[in-house]
Order: C-alpha cells, then structure tokens, then sequence
C-alpha cells in the first residue's frame, strides 16, 4: 500500500498537492483544497463495519467548529475559544494541551469558534480572537512566537485556521457585523515578523477606492474567516472574502464594494493582486463569499487548464481558469429570487427590489444562502463536485440606519427566516416546506445536479471524498455518514446527538485508517474493527 | 471603560447579594426611566435588532420577547449578564456597551412585554371556569393539547380569541400531527413530537412515547391542522370576555 500511495509522494511544496496520504496535513486537506482522500482502507464494502474508536470531549460549550490536522502520528486540533489540543491519533489520548489566554471581552461576531491550526516545519500556527498569531513547538506546545496584528477592539477577530505558504504563514480578520476593514497579512514562519498586508478594502488613491461612495471604505468589512488555498506552480494563494459592511444596508456604501464577497488571487510572496472576480457587487444580503476555494486540473472545451470551482453564498456555481480569472460558467444551483441569472462576464443581473427594506422583503436564499463555509469536497476519480446546500430556503430582508461606533455592531438591518441559521433545535418539528439541506453532486463542466441527497433539517457540515468513493458528512442533526460518491447512496450512519459543524478527515495511525469528525462538543473517530 | 467597570462591579456586588440573600436582594434595574428606555431602543435596534427583530418578536430562532418569559434568564441582572457576556454556544456574542447602555437596553427588551389583564378586565374569572368546564376544554388541554396554565401570559387577548375562533389559522408545527402506516401494517397515529431524516417520533393515541424508523414505514401522513372546534359564534361577547379572563389569570385549578 505504502508503494501505491509514495506514486502520489512528489517533491517540496507539490507533495501538499495531493499530500502524503497518512497525513491530513492542512486544513483543507491540501493545497488544491479537494478534501480528498487517496487513502483506501475504507470502502463500500467494508463501511457498515465501521466503529467508534474513541472520542476526546471539549473542555467548551462554545460551537465546535474544529477541522483537525494530523501530522506524522500526531493530531492536533483546536478547542473554543482559544485552545490546542495535540493528541495521539490512534488513541485520542493527549500529549499537551496549549490555552491562549484571551481579553475578557472579544469580538468574534457569532460564537466565539475557532476552526483549526497550520502546520510547518515542525511548528503549529494559530490566529486567536485577539487579533494575535501564535507559533508553538509542535513537541512540546510551547509559544515559540506571538505577533499582534491590529487592535482587537476595533472589532477585529481571527477564526480560521492560517495557511503556510513555503515560509510565509497568511491570515486575516474576522469582523464583518462590526464595521472592520478586512486584510489578510503573510507573516515569516520563523520569526512571526509580518512580511506583507493586503487591504480587502481598498484607501484613497488605490484601485477600487471608487467602488466605495463618501468615506463607506473605512468601515466597509471584507472579512476573511476561512482558510484559503494556493497554486504553487502558479504561485498563486486563492481566498474568499466577507461582506460589505454594513450587511444590510446598502445605501450607505453606493459602488460595487471592492473587494468584498470575492474572490482574490494574490502572488504568494508579495501579496500582490493577481486577478479577483466578485460574486455579488453591492451585496445587500450577507452573502459572505467565504467559501472554499477548490482548485482542479482537468480539460475544459478540450484542453488541460487550470481550474478553480466555486458554490457561492449567492446561490451560484462558477468556474474560473485560476490562472487568470476568467469567468467560464456560472450556473444556480438552489432556488435563488435575487438575478435573472449572470452575463458572459459571470456578473449578476438584479432583479429590482429584492434587496432588505424597512418593511422587509422576502428574497431567495436566506440570510446562511445556497451554501456558506461548510467545505465542498471533489473527487478526481468521479469527476464530481460536492457540497452542502440550502435549497429552497428564504430570509424576510431588513434595512435601517446605523451609525459606526468602534467595536459595536454595525449591520444596518437583519433578517428573519423560519429556519434558525447556524444553530442547532434539540427538537425539530419543522417540515422541509421552509428549506431544506441536501448534499449535492454537481457535474462541475455543466452545472447540474448529478445527484442529491436530501436531509429533513439543515446542514453544517463539511465533506470529505475518498479514493475508494466514499462521501462522508454530517449535519445538524447530528448524524454522521457515508454516501456513495458515485451515486449518493447511504451505505452508513451514526447518530452522533450533536451537530457537525465542521469537516471530515481521514489519516493514517499505525497503519491503520481512522475518520475524524467534531460533533456537540466531542471530537469522534471511527475505524473497521 | 471606567463607566463599564463600575457598573459591572455593581452588577457583581448585586450577584452575591443575591445568592446570600435571596433573590429580594436583587439590583433592580437603574435605567428604566423613558429616557433610558429611549436610549435602549436606539441600542436594541443597532445591536441587537439584526437578530432578534425590531419589533422584539424574534428573527431566525432567537426568542420572542413579547412573551416577557426569557429562557435564560429570570431577572434583569440575568439578562444584564447575558448582554455583557454572550451565551455560550450559540451565536449570541458579548456586547461591547458601557453598564449603563446595557441596563437601557435591558429596559427596552422588558418594554417589549405587553400589558394583558386590560384586554379582558370586563370579564368574570368565575363565570369564565364556568365556560371552561362546561366545554370540557380540559378533556384536551390536559393532555394532548396546549397546556393553558400561562398562555395568557405568553399571548394577548385578541390572540387567544382568535385561536379559539380559527384554530386552524396558525397551528404551531410542535402541535402538528402525523398518521403512520408501518411496512408490517401497524399504524401509529399523533402528536408528532420531533423528526429527522431517518426517524420520527410522537406521543400515540394512547399516550405512549413512540419512535419509528422511516425504513419500517410505507405512508406518513403529516396532519397540519387543529383537531380545535371553533367557537366562533359559539360564545357572546361578555362569555368571550369572561372566558378570556379566566385563561389570562393563569389559575386554572
């Protein structure tokens, strides 16, 4: 198995490409961000046999957005609000836990999540709620390195887990409910000294200030709560931006908004920007375009390209050529009341009067949108592109005036909806006439749904494909299972009582394959017997 | 910042009072006058309106305000502290407010309760349990249906009257019912109390918790009306007043 799988082994930076497979190395499970599996332990045929191996509780209440990493036999994964766990993967038992200790008052908008660490060199990274990255020995869990990025009562909050790019390690801010102006910056992974800061929000004088009326910049959001991906060949580090603040209304910020709810290519070592390509222009909605970025090789039209497949908050799916951004197909993928639908340049064409009102407006979909950071999988071997998405599924849209205040809310509206966005009823009575929750199979050169897999309440959760076309997820229900990947079939389920917000992983621990998925407040993994 | 300290700290003292001496130690909230409340609502639509609605009746799964009956918290110090810090585990974050600007609000949210004993004042509460039993409206709401004990409480008059005389106009899906024909046959029928997407589970004719797995069962038939009679035109107008009186006391003994 060890020969079949060093095939996949190629060198430096590429090997994170399709990374060594007893590892799950980065947040997204590569560079390319496919979370895919070359792994093969676990098939169709054996699945049902899978059983729980052990669990590891959180020493939290918070929301459990955890995704782990696991490196060379040791797994590390993060805790609320701010806390690292390094584990032994084949046992749960731990090694050293590492608790940042935090401010009494912080700013995350919505729960005070944290959703994972980086890896690099023998070192940890992690952003924290007060704006800080911090580098630990990966050994001991000992603070190697901490850099204070801006003033964390401005609103400023870091979530995600950071992205090491060679010897570069990139975050941004949380804060889009709270009038921040995002950045993402590349600190050095060995001294945690920043090398260079990108504005999300472009000042006086650079290109996009335009898109901005009066001083709306200032507090314009664009926040980056999810880890982003990179292109080494192309040098190239892909990411999702937030919303335009403040969310709900609009008329405060006349212009495009640039660069909110887009996506950026930026070279790696500059932070200089390549191409972007924005989903929703003038976002009126919260359609934060922070979703993964799941970058493909494959033929397009008859030849190899470089590709980039993107489901969108808005309702939309898209490809792009990442080398250069070009718009190649953009299709609905659930109901959506907002565009006629997108011109040849991939820009949305409105429908008038759908956006928040004082009265409130009903407008397809809701406030959480088709999907939102709950990671898409793709599988080389099906050819298929996977995600979680909210069909059918409505927020009644509200504006009113708001003043900026620092580190006060700033969203100039809300929402309300029949179905709660991001937590979880311990008692669900709802039917599905309200929206439902489906993993979904697109056909990534068309479009269109290759199959569905529809769930009576909403989901969270990201997936996972493998090599042997396994589909694993989960949701708010707190299940966790295992689909077919070919044709969406349920070959195995577990009720785990809590729900998943987070992602599948899957390692390697003595030889031996193990499935990782964070539900409630318990870390599960399941193995054959 | 020194502002938020010191009501913080009178917050805090008041905690531990609280806890030695019962809640009639209880800070009371400092702010309530209509300039505060003024004040507050300014607030509650900045911070906390995208949440949980301007009109205070909730937005997407946050609670409903009106009601006066707060989950959390059973105190303005509680929601004081729950202002302050947030709730774990949900998306409720901690505010960044000074302590006088999270009383005001908190003055607001209490605002949000409606006054209910006037709707009804011209009723008889005896003559109204009078109606009651003469309806037999226990046979249900003893069992199967709502239970009534704080539902004047929880909902104005003209609400409750309305229910009586169009039950079936909002039937809240916790009350929602469900026939079930099971693969073997059987048949499993009533109050469908949760489901997912491999399970549903009820309270039975008989009164039996039950749970079927949907690959045992051939036919659901989700039932989303109320099995309420109406009165509408059952009742005069004094009856309706007497009847609603009684409901709104909250002492249905």
């Amino acid at each position: 198995m060890k020969a079949v799988l060093c095939l996949f082994c190629t060198l430096s930076a590429a090997a994170q490409v399709t990374p060594p497979a007893e590892n799950w190395p980065t947040y997204h499970g590569s560079f390319f961000s496919q979370h895919y599996s070359t792994l093969a332990g676990i098939t169709p045929a054996n699945v049902g046999k899978l059983t729980l191996a052990w669990t590891h509780q959180a020493n939290s209440l918070e929301k459990f957005e955890t995704t782990p990493l696991v490196i060379d036999g040791v797994m590390y994964l993060t805790e609320a609000p701010n806390t690292i766990v390094a584990l032994d993967p084949a046992s749960g038992r731990p090694y050293w836990i590492y608790e940042h200790k935090l401010p009494e008052v912080t700013y995350p908008c919505c729960g005070k999540v944290t959703r994972g660490v980086a890896y690099a060199d023998g070192l940890i990274f992690f952003a924290t709620h007060d704006a800080k990255v911090i580098a630990l020995d990966a050994r001991t869990g000992r603070l190697r390195w901490e850099n204070t990025l801006i003033d964390h009562r401005q609103g400023y909050s870091f979530t995600h887990a950071p992205l090491v790019v060679k010897d570069k390690v990139i975050v941004g801010s949380g804060g889009g409910e709270l009038g921040i102006r995002g950045f993402l910056a590349a600190l050095d992974a060995k001294t945690g000294k920043e090398v260079w800061r990108f504005q999300i929000i472009p000042g006086p004088g650079e290109p996009g200030n335009e898109t901005w009326g009066g001083d709306s910049w200032k507090h314009g959001g664009g926040s980056i709560w999810l880890t982003g991906s990179y292109d080494p060949e192309l040098n190239l580090t892909y990411w999702g931006t937030g919303n335009p603040g403040p969310d709900w209304n609009p008329a405060v910020r006349p212009g495009d908004n640039l660069y909110s709810d887009s996506v950026l290519a930026l070279d790696a070592d500059s932070g200089k920007l390549k191409w972007y390509f924005q989903f929703t222009p003038h976002d009126e909605w919260d359609w934060d375009a922070v979703q993964t970025p799941v970058l493909v090789d494959r033929e397009w039209n008859g030849r190899m390209r470089k590709l980039m497949f993107w489901a969108s908050r808005n309702g939309f799916f898209y490809v792009f050529d990442r080398a250069n951004g070009q718009f190649l197909l953009g299709k609905e993928f659930v109901k959506q009341t907002w565009a006629k639908g997108l011109d040849e340049r991939g820009r949305p064409m409105r429908i008038p009067g759908m956006g928040p009102s004082k009265q409130g407006t009903k407008t397809y979909p809701g406030v959480q949108g088709g999907t939102n950071w709950y990671a898409p999988a793709y599988s080389p071997r099906t050819g298929l592109f996977y995600l979680t998405a909210w069909d059918d599924y409505h927020g009644t849209y509200f504006a009113w005036d708001q003043q900026y205040e620092q580190g006060k809310w700033y969203a100039g509206g809300g929402v309300k909806a029949p179905v709660p966005p991001t937590r979880r009823e311990r008692i669900v009575t709802r039917d599905t006439s309200d929206g439902y929750a489906a993993v979904r199979a697109l056909d990534p050169l068309t479009g269109k749904v290759a199959w569905d897999y529809k769930m009576q309440d909403m989901s969270e959760s990201g997936l996972l494909s493998t090599a042997t076309d396994l589909l694993f997820s989960g949701n708010r229900e707190g299940h966790f299972f295992a689909l077919d990947a070919r044709s969406g079939k349920l070959l195995w389920r577990r009720y785990l009582g809590g729900q998943v917000i987070a992602s599948p992983i899957t390692y390697l621990a003595a030889g031996k394959q193990y499935v990782t998925i964070a539900a409630g407040h318990t870390l599960f993994t399941f193995a054959l017997e | 910042m020194i502002r938020r300290n010191r009501y913080l700290l009178i917050w805090l003292l008041g905690g531990l009072a609280a806890a030695q001496e019962e809640s009639s130690t209880r800070i009371a909230n400092p702010f309530t006058s209509d300039d505060d409340r003024a004040a507050g609502a300014k607030l509650y639509q900045s911070q906390c309106a995208s949440c949980h609605g301007l009109d205070g009746k909730g937005g997407q799964g946050t609670p409903d305000f009106t009601s006066g009956q707060f989950r959390r918290a059973s105190s303005d110090e509680g929601l004081f502290q729950i202002v302050a810090k947030g709730i774990s585990g949900t998306t409720m974050p901690a505010f960044n407010l000074d302590g006088k600007q999270i009383w005001q609000t908190v003055a607001h949210i209490r605002s949000f309760s409606f006054r209910r004993t006037a709707a009804a004042s011209s009723g008889d509460t005896g003559k109204g349990r009078e109606l009651f039993r003469l309806h037999k409206c226990a046979a249900c709401h003893e069992s199967s249906a709502p239970e009534l004990t704080r539902v004047g409480r929880n909902r104005p008059a003209a609400e409750l009257r309305r229910a009586m005389e169009e039950p079936d106009a909002e039937v809240d899906s916790a009350w929602w019912r469900v026939a079930i024909t099971l693969r073997g046959g059987q048949s499993l029928e009533g109050r469908r109390l949760n489901e997912d997407t491999y399970t549903i589970q009820l309270l039975d004719r008989q009164g039996n918790l039950r749970s079927a797995d949907k690959s045992d069962v051939a036919q659901t038939k989700l039932v989303r009306t109320s099995p309420m009679p109406s009165y509408r035109g059952k009742l005069r107008e004094q009856e309706w007043n007497d009847l609603l009186a009684y409901l709104i006391s909250g002492d249905l003994r």
